[in-house]
């Protein structure tokens, strides 16, 4: 009867292990977890300059990742499982206003941007190794509810933010300004 | 002994799950969004490029830049930046309707009562405060400067014609920057599904 009941208990911890990585997958892909609330206001930045970024640097935390340009489509935030995404509707980076770039938190990717200090240096490339060089100002923890993080400035920054925190509550931000 | 087990992993499963809803409390009313010093938005108030400044439930002196942004006519947020770059931001809130119950339960939730705020620049009314954590390079011209610098009406403009212009919400990255937790648990079930079946049939 014992040797049974323990059957089921595991088959049972089984069962709950399998769920929470479907949950996990779920989690992973949905790509509805990236989008803004539905009855925004969106418009496109006019773009000065004409090439995308093609990769970001951060040598103190040894981050050197594509950058992969991103739409908004039917409200899904386009993520990628390979780079940083860059919010193509944003400002490109080096030019007037607030230039939007995001990531997963997975170790390839920016699970280690937590660990960026002010004073470090960003570095972009665009095509023709043309670069963009910035200092990351300020970091901070914040709700996803705080989209200021996300507004537009007068200044030449880029934002980039991962999740953090309890099941990925919060939002990592990271703000450099350009040198 | 199963049902008792049972009521253990079940047990365990939802105050998993309560515990989520706990460490985001829900106030039975609304709690303003304020936001970030890393973006300050509204009007700039008071800039100080150095000085000793207060800190609200702080009982000691802090050096170091200060800013204060008029959000609207009930909230201010405050941006101190020290030589150390530790930075605190401090959200403040009117309370002059504020019930003792509202105060009570802001203070559950890490708020600190200001009989008047008097004492700290502002008007005299009763203020709640919050304080919170960001890292800042100190440069002397305050938290934030979301406008290119701490110039006065400083306006970092949520309304200005970029990506978001209202309120909304950003909805999280996946959930998967653990990946020791992602290949893990299916091992760990695999595991727990092989002992199962294992205990299932020895004799």
């Amino acid at each position: 009867m014992s040797r049974l009941a323990f059957s089921k208990v595991f088959i049972f911890l089984a069962l709950i292990c399998f769920v929470l990585t479907a949950f996990l997958y779920y989690q992973r892909n949905n790509p509805n977890r990236l989008a803004f609330n539905t009855n925004q206001k969106l418009s496109n930045s006019k773009s000065e300059i004409k090439e995308n970024p093609i990769a970001i640097i951060i040598d103190g935390i040894n981050l050197n990742l594509p950058i992969i340009p991103a739409n908004i489509t039917n409200n899904n935030w386009q993520t990628s499982n390979i780079g940083v995404s860059y919010l193509s509707i944003s400002p490109k980076p080096g030019e007037t206003g607030n230039s939007i770039l995001y990531g997963h938190n997975w170790t390839n990717l920016l699970g280690n941007l937590t660990k960026v200090q002010p004073g470090e240096k960003v570095i972009i490339v665009y095509p023709k190794n043309n670069i963009k060089n910035f200092l990351v100002e300020y970091t901070q923890v914040v709700s996803p509810n705080d989209i200021s993080v996300l507004a537009q400035t007068k200044d030449k920054r880029i934002t980039i933010y991962t999740c953090t925190g309890f099941l990925d509550s919060k939002r990592f931000v990271v703000v450099a300004k350009e040198v | 002994m199963l049902k008792q087990v049972q009521k253990i992993a079940s047990s365990l499963l939802i105050s998993s799950f309560l515990l989520g809803v706990l460490t985001n409390p829900v106030a039975a009313f609304n709690v303003p969004g304020f936001p970030s010093c890393v973006n300050p938005q509204g009007t700039q108030i008071a800039s100080y490029a150095t000085g000793i400044h207060g800190i609200v439930g702080s009982p000691e002196d802090h050096t170091g830049a200060d800013s204060v942004y008029q959000i609207d006519s009930e909230t201010l947020m405050q941006c101190f930046c020290p030589e150390n770059g530790s930075g605190i931001q401090t959200n403040w809130l009117k309370a002059t309707s504020f019930s003792q119950d509202d105060i009570d339960q802001f203070k559950k939730m890490g708020w600190v009562f200001v009989p008047s705020g008097a004492a700290w620049g502002l008007t005299d009314d009763p203020y709640m405060a919050l304080n919170s954590d960001f890292s800042c390079k100190s440069t002397g011209n305050g938290g934030g400067g979301g406008s290119g610098g701490a110039s006065s009406n400083s306006e970092s403009g949520s309304s200005q014609g970029g990506v978001i212009s209202s309120l909304g919400q950003v909805l999280g990255l996946a959930f998967t920057g653990n990946n020791y937790l992602f290949y893990s648990l299916p091992v760990l079930g695999l595991a727990f599904l092989s002992l199962g079946l294992i205990l299932r049939k020895l004799k």
